[in-house]
């Protein structure tokens, strides 16, 4: 039997170390035209370098004593989503959230909702932990905050809604996951009073009214239920209050002076 | 697993259009960021994720800023 004898693809070339790192170019320190790409490059090089060298970042700025959670888009439970969602992890919110209640510095949250709805066991979650902290808390319905979002909304001591923004209430609907079991409707239907029940225990609607909203016809096209902007949501008592970032924040500043007013006049009693 | 979402559920679970863009998450001077990895390797910053808002005026989080 013979043997072909293969010549031996060239190998990589050894260099010791020090050679192969003489070898990495080094950023060219030529003056470049004032612009958008000469900034970004700037940009780029001090992240490199900071990164690389170790160099002490620029002082940082004493943290907020009030900070802000943003939920956008859907809300994730126990399943990732296609990643052309976007989504609002529970596995963020909630170690943010255990954070934020042991650091004695932040004295509030501002939660800021743009969600289409999502997980009803994430988003109830989520509503409980922040229904739950000891810090004033006050959220913002800005663009929408439809479906699991609308727990999420009633969860804090106060909540604004911007004008335009605008809050869909409708039947929790199979999703195709559940489908086939006999008990499924009593299954959904438990489901729903779960989320029912928080809404009407945090907010001023009556679960009569709620319930009304959720299966009002004629209003949704392809769905049962109803869409409230702005001033409905108020008006239907889901909502404290019509309004924006300026009295979101006043209001946040209002409600932790009150808290520390009145924790001061306990300890001198 | 329940959606109660507006979307329906065969949009949100439904097949992705374009060739999937790789998102890391990574934890970078101690604050967590998703960052976009490009075919060069490189990592754009895409969303910081803190609660901080401090934190979103430092222009080293910017998005779009590349980190290593």
């Amino acid at each position: 039997m013979k043997y072909k004898i293969r010549s031996r693809k060239s190998e990589t070339p050894f260099f010791p170390k020090s050679v192969r790192e003489q070898e990495v170019p080094v950023p060219r320190e030529e003056p470049e035209p004032e612009g958008k790409r000469s900034s970004l490059r700037r940009q780029r090089i001090t992240l490199r370098s900071l990164k690389q060298l170790g160099q002490i970042a620029p002082a940082e700025q004493p943290s907020s004593d009030i900070h802000t959670m943003i939920i956008i888009g859907q809300i994730e439970g126990h399943l990732i989503l296609p990643t052309k969602n976007k989504t609002t992890k529970y596995e963020h919110i909630i170690p943010q959230l255990v954070a934020i209640e042991q650091n004695p510095r932040i004295k509030g949250l501002l939660i800021i909702l743009n969600t289409v709805g999502g997980d009803v066991e994430a988003g109830l979650a989520i509503a409980e932990m922040i229904e739950s902290l000891s810090k004033v808390t006050v959220s913002l319905v800005l663009g929408g905050g439809h479906s699991i979002g609308v727990p999420v909304a009633v969860a804090t001591d106060y909540s604004y809604i911007a004008e335009t923004a605008t809050m869909t209430i409708h039947p929790i609907r199979l999703s195709g996951m559940v489908i086939g079991v006999p008990q499924t409707y009593e299954y959904l239907e438990k489901m729903q009073d779960r989320v029912i029940k928080f809404v009407t225990g945090h907010s001023r609607i009556t679960e009569d009214k709620f319930r009304e909203l959720m299966f009002r016809t004629g209003d949704l096209v392809r769905d049962v239920g109803t869409v409230l902007v702005g001033k409905d949501a108020v008006e239907s008592g889901l909502i404290n209050e019509i309004g924006g970032i300026n009295k979101a924040l006043a209001k946040l500043r209002e409600l932790i002076n009150l808290k520390e007013n009145l924790l001061n006049n306990e300890v001198k009693k | 697993m329940i959606l109660y979402s507006i979307y329906p559920v065969e949009l949100i679970m439904g097949e992705e259009d374009e060739k999937e863009e790789s998102y890391r998450e990574v934890e970078f001077e101690g604050r967590k960021i998703v960052v976009e990895v490009n075919s060069r390797g490189e990592q754009r910053i895409s969303r910081l994720i803190s609660t901080d808002p401090n934190d979103f005026l430092d222009p080293r989080w910017s998005p779009g800023n590349i980190i290593f």
